[in-house]
C-alpha cells in the first residue's frame, strides 16, 4: 500500500512539472500498462486543476466560539503608530514580530541612522518573559563585531501605555547569505571567503561566551557592501564559564531550532554536549549549502524521525559528488566541520576560518594533516621553484662538504692543498650566503632558517680565520655574512643589532677597499657594497639622511666610472627609493617626489628591454607604490591612483610568478593599504573597504607565516586601523571598534617587542587616537579624554628625540584638537582653550615650515576655526570679535593659497571650508547687529 | 511530578489516539491552547494576526523554560495542537450541521472532551473521513495540510520547521488539496 501511495505521489509530482497536454503520454509511459495506477494519478491531476479555489480561506472565518472562564489572554499587539517616539527613536514601520516582542524600523536622530527597534509587547508582563527580553539584550549588547548585528542601546521608555522596555539594534537590510551568493554569481573562492567571515563572527561570539545554536543562511544577511551579518541570537546560550547572569538558555524564536542545521548533539537533546563545536557543525551545513547550492540531505517528504536518524547516523554525500569542482580539499573541510562527533570537527570557528584561509592562500589544509605525503605534495606544489632551488643547494652543499673534508685530510700533509681547500670553502660559504639564503629567506618561516644557517656559517668562519690570515676572500665572506645577519635582524625589528652588523660590514668593506686600492680591479664592487651598507644603516636609523646621501653618491660614482653598470643602477635606485622614503616619513613630500621619479625613469628602460627581470620589476613595483603614496600626500590624487594601480598590476603578476615571495606580498599589502586610503578619500567607500580587507587577508597570511617579522605586523595593524577609520567616518561604530581594538592590540604588541622603535610608538599613539575618536563619537567623553591623553603623551615623548618631525607635530596638534573638544564637553572651558591654543601654535609653526603643503594650510585653518568656535561659545561681544578676527585670517589664508595655486586638487575641501567660515562669520555679524539693536533699544 | 516533566512524558507516549493522554495534555496545556485558539478565531476579526508558530514557541518557553525539548517531543507537541484545533473545528461544524446555536460556548471541561473525542464520532464529516484516508496513505501531505489549515502556519514556516524546501511543502499542499477534492467531489464528476 505504502509503495503504491509513494508511486502515486511520485507520478503526480513529475506530471505537475509538465504541461497538462503531456500528462496522458507521460503516464502511459510511466505506468507500464497499470491502468488503475494511471487512472488514480490522472484523477488527482484533474482534481488539481479544479481544486484551485477549494479550501481557500480560513476555517475559522465566521466561527463564533467563546471560551468560558478564559484565564489568559493573548498579548495584545502594541498598535504603535508610525511617527510615535520611543526614547530617542521615531517609529517608521513594523518589520517583524515574535512571541513577546515586535520589531520596528525606527529612526534615530543623533546620530542619524535607521535602527531595528525591538519592543516588548504591551501586555507581556510575565517576569520570565521580561527576563528573557533583558537576557537577549545583554547577550547582544556584549557582541561588537562587524559580522554581528550590533545592539546600540537598551532600556525602557515612558509611553502613554506605561513603561516600554526596548532595545535598538543595527538595521541590516539585504539578502540572506545563500541568496546573495546566487544573486551575485559568486565564485567558489568568494563563497569560501564569505564563509570564513561568518566563522570569524561566530568565533568572536564564542569568545564573548555566546553560542548561537541556530545558524542558518536565513539568519545571516549580507549588507550592501558584502559584509555578512549574523542576526537573531534569540536562542543563543552562554558558553561554559561565561554564563550571563543566569539567563535562560532558551528564548523566543526557537521552535525546532532548524533541523537541517542541527548538530547530532542537538538532535539527541544532549544539552550538556552543546558547545562551540555545535555552531561549527552548523557552519559546515551552511558552507555545504552555500557551495553546493543544495542541502546536505535530501529530505523531501521525509518524516522528521527519519531526518533525525539521518543527522545522527548518515553521512551526507561529499560536496564533490554535487559539484566536481568542490572535490578534494573543499569537500574535506566541509566534511570535517560536519563530523558527527564533535571531537572530530574543527575545535573552534576560528580553526575553521583559518582552514578556509589556508585553502584560499594555497597552503596545505590541516584536515589532511595526518598524511605526511599530502603535506609534502602540497608544499612542493606551492613552493615548486624555491623547493627546487633549495634542493639543488642542499645537494651541492653536501657534495662540497664531502669534497672539502677529503681535501682537508690532504691539507695536513700538503699546505698548498689546504689553501686550495680554504678557497673552495670560501666559495661555498659565499654561495650559501648569497644564493641559498636568498632562496630560503623569502619563504614563510624562511628568516628563522636563514638565521640558523648564517649563525652556522659565522661559526665556521671563526674556525677558518686562524688558518688563513688577511685573506681577502675570507674578508669578503665575512662582509656578506654581516650584511645578511643585519638583514635578518632588521626584518625581525632588532634594529640595534642590525646596525651593529651593518657597521661591521662597513668596517670590513673599508679594509677591503684599502687592500684593493693598489690593484683597483674590484674597487667599484666594493663601493657598491659600501653603498648598500650605508643604505641599510640609513634604514635602521641614526644619521639616516647622511647614510642615504653617501649611498647615492657612491652609486653615482660607480655609474660614472663603470660605464652605466646595471648593478650600480640597481643599487642607486634602491638608495634613492630609501632616501625618498626617508623624506616621505618626515612629511617632506616635495623632496621625496623627484627621487621617486628618477627611480622610475631609471627602471623604465630596463623593464622595457627585459620585462622578465624579476628583481627590476619588483623594484619598479615598489617605486610605483611609494611614488603613489607620496603623490597622494601632495594632493595629486589622480596620478597617485595611477601609480598605485600600476603597482598592484605589476605586483599581482609578479606574485603569480613567485607566490612565496613574502617581500612582494608585503608590497601588495602596502599598496592595497594605500589604495584603500585613496579610494576612501575619493568617496569610493566600497572599493576602499574591499582593498583594505584584502590587505588584512595578506597581512594575516604574512603574520601567520612568520610572526617574528614586526614590519608585517605593523602593516596588518595599519590595515585594521584604516578600516576602523573608514567605518568611523561612516558612523558604523560597531564595525569600527573591533578593527580599532585589533590595531591597538597589534601596536601594543609591537611596542612591547621593540620599545625603542619610534615607529611602533607612533603607531600606538595613532591607533589610540583613533580609539579616542571612536569614543568621542560614542559621546564617552571621559574615556575619550583619557585615551587621547595617552596618545598625546606618546607623541610628546617621541618629539623629545625627533623635534623636527613635522608629521609627529601635526599628529600632536590633532590630539590637542580632540582633547579640546572633550574638555569642552566635560565643561572645562579653560582646558579646552589651552588645548586649542597649543594646536593652533603648533600648526602655525608647521605652516611656516611648509607653506605650500595643502595639508598644513587646511590644518591651520582648522585650528583657527576651532579657536573661533571656542570664542563663540563664550557668548560675549569681545569673544565674538576675536572669533571673527580668527575666521577672517583663516579666510584670507585660504583665498591667498588658492590664488597662488597651492590648493590644486583640493577644490571641494576649499569650498566646503570657505562656506563654513562664511556661515559662521554671517552669524557673528547677525548677532552683532542684534546686540546693537538691543543696545539701542535699551 | 513537575508539569513539564509530565508533559514531556505524555508527549513521548502520545500517538494521536489515546484519549486519556489527550485529556491530560489538554488539562496541562489549557492556557496555551486557549491562546492559540483565541488567536486563530479572534485574530481574524481584529485584522491583526499572530503566527501560530510564535504562540507555540511561547508555549514551549512557558512550559519548559530552560529545559531542552527534543525535536521529537516538539513534533509531538505540534501534532497535539493541530489535532486539538482540528477537533474544535469539526465539533463546531458538526454543531452547525445539526443547526445548533451559532455561538459555541466552550468551557474548560468541554474543551477537554472535544479534544479527547478525536475521531470517535458517529456522524463523521466527509472532510474528516477524507483526511483520515490522506493521513493513512500520504502522511507528509496530511501533516502539511493539517498545519496549514488548522494551525494556519505558512508554507514557508512549515518548510522551515520540517527542514525541507518550500517547493516540497507547496507540492505536498497541492497534492493534499487535490486528494481531498478528489475524495469529496471526484466521484460526482466521474
Amino acid at each position: 500500500m505504502k509503495k503504491h501511495s509513494a508511486r502515486i505521489r511520485e507520478l503526480f509530482y513529475s506530471a505537475m512539472e509538465r504541461d497538462p497536454g503531456q500528462w496522458s503520454d507521460f503516464l502511459e509511459a510511466q505506468c507500464h500498462g497499470d491502468r488503475k495506477l494511471m487512472d488514480e494519478v490522472m484523477a488527482l491531476l484533474t482534481s488539481h486543476g479544479q481544486s484551485q479555489e477549494f479550501l481557500e480561506g480560513s476555517f475559522y472565518e465566521g466561527m463564533n466560539i467563546e471560551f468560558v472562564e478564559e484565564s489568559m489572554s493573548v498579548p495584545r499587539s502594541s498598535h504603535l503608530k508610525r511617527g510615535q517616539r520611543i526614547g530617542a527613536y521615531t517609529l517608521l514601520t513594523k518589520i517583524g514580530e515574535g512571541g513577546m516582542a515586535d520589531v520596528y524600523l525606527a529612526e534615530q536622530k543623533n546620530p542619524k541612522r535607521e535602527v531595528a527597534l525591538k519592543l516588548v509587547r504591551i501586555g507581556v508582563d510575565s517576569a520570565e518573559q521580561q527576563q528573557r527580553f533583558r537576557y537577549e539584550s545583554r547577550v547582544l549588547g556584549r557582541l561588537r563585531h562587524p559580522g554581528i548585528a550590533q545592539i546600540y542601546e537598551s532600556g525602557s521608555a515612558e509611553t502613554d501605555r506605561g513603561d516600554q522596555p526596548f532595545f535598538a539594534m543595527e538595521y541590516v537590510s539585504g539578502p540572506s547569505l545563500t541568496k546573495y551568493a546566487k544573486r551575485e554569481g559568486l565564485e567558489m573562492c568568494d563563497r569560501l571567503m564569505l564563509l570564513a567571515k561568518v566563522a570569524d563572527a561566530v568565533h568572536y561570539a564564542h569568545q564573548k561566551g555566546v553560542i548561537h545554536r541556530d545558524l542558518k543562511p536565513d539568519n545571516i544577511v549580507v549588507d550592501e557592501i558584502g559584509q555578512p551579518k549574523i542576526l537573531d541570537f534569540g536562542i543563543a546560550r552562554a558558553v561554559e564559564g561565561h554564563d550571563v547572569d543566569g539567563g535562560p538558555h532558551t528564548a523566543t524564536g526557537e521552535f525546532f531550532g532548524t533541523l537541517a542545521y542541527m548538530s547530532p548533539e542537538q538532535c539527541t537533546g544532549n544539552s550538556a554536549a552543546i558547545d562551540v563545536r555545535t555552531d561549527v557543525y552548523a557552519l559546515g551545513v551552511v558552507g555545504y549549502e552555500l557551495l553546493g547550492e543544495r542541502m546536505p540531505y535530501d529530505w523531501q517528504s521525509t518524516p522528521i524521525a527519519k531526518q533525525i536518524r539521518g543527522i545522527l547516523e548518515e553521512d551526507p554525500p561529499l560536496l564533490g559528488s554535487v559539484n566536481g569542482a568542490l572535490s578534494g580539499e573543499v569537500e574535506t573541510i566541509i566534511a570535517k566541520a560536519m563530523s558527527k562527533e564533535s571531537a572530530r570537527r574543527y575545535q573552534s570557528a576560528a580553526a575553521l576560518a583559518d582552514e578556509l584561509r589556508r585553502y584560499l592562500a594555497g597552503d596545505p589544509i590541516e584536515a589532511k594533516a595526518n598524511s605526511k605525503y599530502y603535506v609534502l605534495r602540497k608544499t612542493i606544489r606551492k613552493y615548486r621553484v624555491p623547493v627546487a632551488v633549495v634542493t639543488v643547494f642542499l645537494v651541492l652543499l653536501s657534495l662540497s662538504t664531502i669534497f672539502i673534508t677529503s681535501l682537508w685530510f690532504q691539507a695536513s700533509e700538503q699546505r698548498s692543498n689546504a689553501r686550495e681547500a680554504t678557497s673552495l670553502t670560501h666559495s661555498i660559504l659565499n654561495q650559501v650566503i648569497q644564493e641559498f639564503e636568498d632562496a630560503v629567506r623569502p619563504l614563510a618561516g624562511g628568516k628563522q632558517v636563514s638565521e640558523r644557517i648564517l649563525t652556522q656559517v659565522d661559526l665556521d668562519l671563526e674556525k677558518l680565520r686562524p688558518l688563513v690570515e688577511s685573506d681577502a676572500a675570507l674578508e669578503d665572506v665575512l662582509m656578506r655574512l654581516h650584511e645578511k645577519q643585519g638583514d635578518i635582524a632588521y626584518a625581525q625589528g632588532r634594529h640595534a643589532e642590525a646596525a651593529e652588523h651593518y657597521q661591521a660590514c662597513l668596517q670590513v668593506n673599508q679594509r677591503l677597499v684599502e687592500a684593493n686600492r693598489s690593484s683597483g680591479d674590484r674597487s667599484n664592487d666594493y663601493r657598491l657594497d659600501m653603498a648598500r651598507a650605508h643604505r641599510k644603516l640609513g634604514l635602521v636609523g641614526g644619521d639616516a639622511g647622511q647614510h642615504f646621501e653617501k649611498a647615492v653618491r657612491l652609486c653615482e660614482l660607480v655609474i660614472a666610472q663603470s660605464d652605466d653598470s646595471l648593478e650600480a643602477k640597481y643599487e642607486l635606485c634602491r638608495a634613492r627609493v630609501d632616501f625618498a622614503q626617508h623624506f616621505f616619513d618626515r612629511g617632506q613630500y616635495r623632496s621625496a617626489a623627484p627621487l621617486f621619479d628618477s627611480v622610475i625613469e631609471l627602471a623604465q628602460p630596463v623593464i622595457e628591454s627585459d620585462g622578465d627581470d624579476y628583481r627590476w620589476t619588483k623594484l619598479f613595483t615598489m617605486a610605483h607604490l611609494y611614488q603613489g603614496r607620496n603623490l597622494f600626500e601632495l594632493g595629486e590624487e589622480e596620478s597617485a591612483l595611477a601609480s598605485l594601480n600600476k603597482s598592484v598590476e605589476l605586483g599581482q603578476s609578479l606574485s603569480r610568478r613567485q607566490p612565496t615571495d613574502t617581500e612582494l606580498r608585503q608590497v601588495l599589502l602596502q599598496t592595497n593599504l594605500k589604495l584603500g586610503v585613496v579610494h576612501y578619500d575619493s568617496d569610493h567607500v566600497d572599493r576602499a573597504q574591499g582593498v583594505l580587507e584584502e590587505a588584512i587577508v595578506i597581512g594575516q597570511y604574512l603574520t601567520k607565516a612568520d610572526p617574528s617579522v614586526t614590519a608585517w605586523k605593523g602593516d596588518l595593524r595599519e590595515a585594521h586601523h584604516e578600516l576602523a577609520r573608514l567605518f568611523l567616518a561612516k558612523k558604523r561604530l560597531a564595525q569600527a571598534k573591533p578593527h580599532c581594538e585589533q590595531a591597538v592590540a597589534l601596536a601594543d604588541d609591537l611596542v612591547q617587542v621593540e620599545s625603542g622603535n619610534p615607529e611602533w610608538r607612533r603607531n600606538l599613539a595613532s591607533s589610540k587616537m583613533l580609539h579616542g575618536c571612536i569614543l568621542v563619537s560614542e559621546e564617552e567623553w571621559q574615556s575619550a579624554f583619557e585615551t587621547l591623553e595617552e596618545a598625546k603623551a606618546v607623541y610628546q615623548a617621541l618629539l623629545l628625540t625627533d623635534k623636527e618631525n613635522a608629521e609627529l607635530r601635526a599628529k600632536l596638534a590633532s590630539a590637542f584638537d580632540w582633547l579640546g573638544k572633550c574638555a569642552m564637553r566635560l565643561e572645562d572651558s579653560e582646558a579646552a582653550l589651552d588645548y586649542y591654543t597649543q594646536a593652533y601654535e603648533m600648526r602655525q609653526a608647521l605652516h611656516k615650515g611648509q607653506p605650500d603643503v595643502p595639508k598644513r594650510i587646511f590644518d591651520l585653518v582648522l585650528s583657527q576655526t576651532k579657536l573661533a568656535t571656542w570664542h563663540r561659545s563664550q557668548e560675549t561681544i569681545e569673544h565674538d570679535k576675536k572669533a571673527a578676527g580668527l575666521l577672517n585670517k583663516a579666510k584670507t589664508l585660504l583665498l591667498e593659497a588658492r590664488r597662488l595655486d597651492k590648493l590644486a586638487g583640493h577644490e571641494r575641501r576649499f569650498k566646503r571650508t570657505l562656506s563654513h567660515i562664511d556661515t559662521v562669520l554671517g552669524r557673528i555679524a547677525e548677532d552683532a547687529q542684534a546686540q546693537k539693536k538691543a543696545g539701542g533699544g535699551s | 511530578m513537575k508539569a513539564d516533566d509530565e508533559i514531556r512524558s505524555l508527549l513521548r507516549r502520545y500517538d494521536g489516539h489515546d484519549r486519556a493522554i489527550m485529556r491530560r495534555l489538554t488539562e496541562l496545556l489549557l492556557s496555551d491552547l486557549r491562546r492559540i485558539a483565541s488567536n486563530l478565531l479572534k485574530g481574524r476579526k481584529r485584522g491583526s494576526f499572530l503566527q501560530t508558530t510564535v504562540l507555540i514557541n511561547d508555549a514551549i518557553l512557558n512550559v519548559f523554560g530552560k529545559n531542552h525539548l527534543l525535536p521529537t517531543e516538539k513534533i509531538k507537541l505540534l501534532a497535539y495542537f493541530r489535532t486539538a484545533m482540528k477537533n474544535v473545528v469539526f465539533t463546531y461544524w458538526r454543531r452547525e450541521k445539526r443547526g445548533q446555536s451559532a455561538v459555541f460556548q466552550v468551557s474548560d471541561k468541554d474543551l477537554q472532551e472535544i479534544i479527547a473525542s478525536n475521531g470517535k464520532h458517529e456522524d463523521k464529516l466527509d472532510l474528516e473521513e477524507a483526511l483520515e484516508h490522506l493521513a493513512h496513505e500520504h502522511p507528509f501531505e496530511y501533516e502539511v495540510f493539517m498545519l496549514h489549515k488548522f494551525l494556519e502556519m505558512t508554507l514557508q514556516d512549515i518548510a522551515v520547521k520540517h527542514g525541507t524546501s518550500i517547493w516540497a511543502v507547496r507540492k505536498a499542499w497541492e497534492f493534499a488539496r487535490s486528494f481531498l477534492w478528489q475524495r469529496l467531489y471526484g466521484g460526482e464528476e466521474a
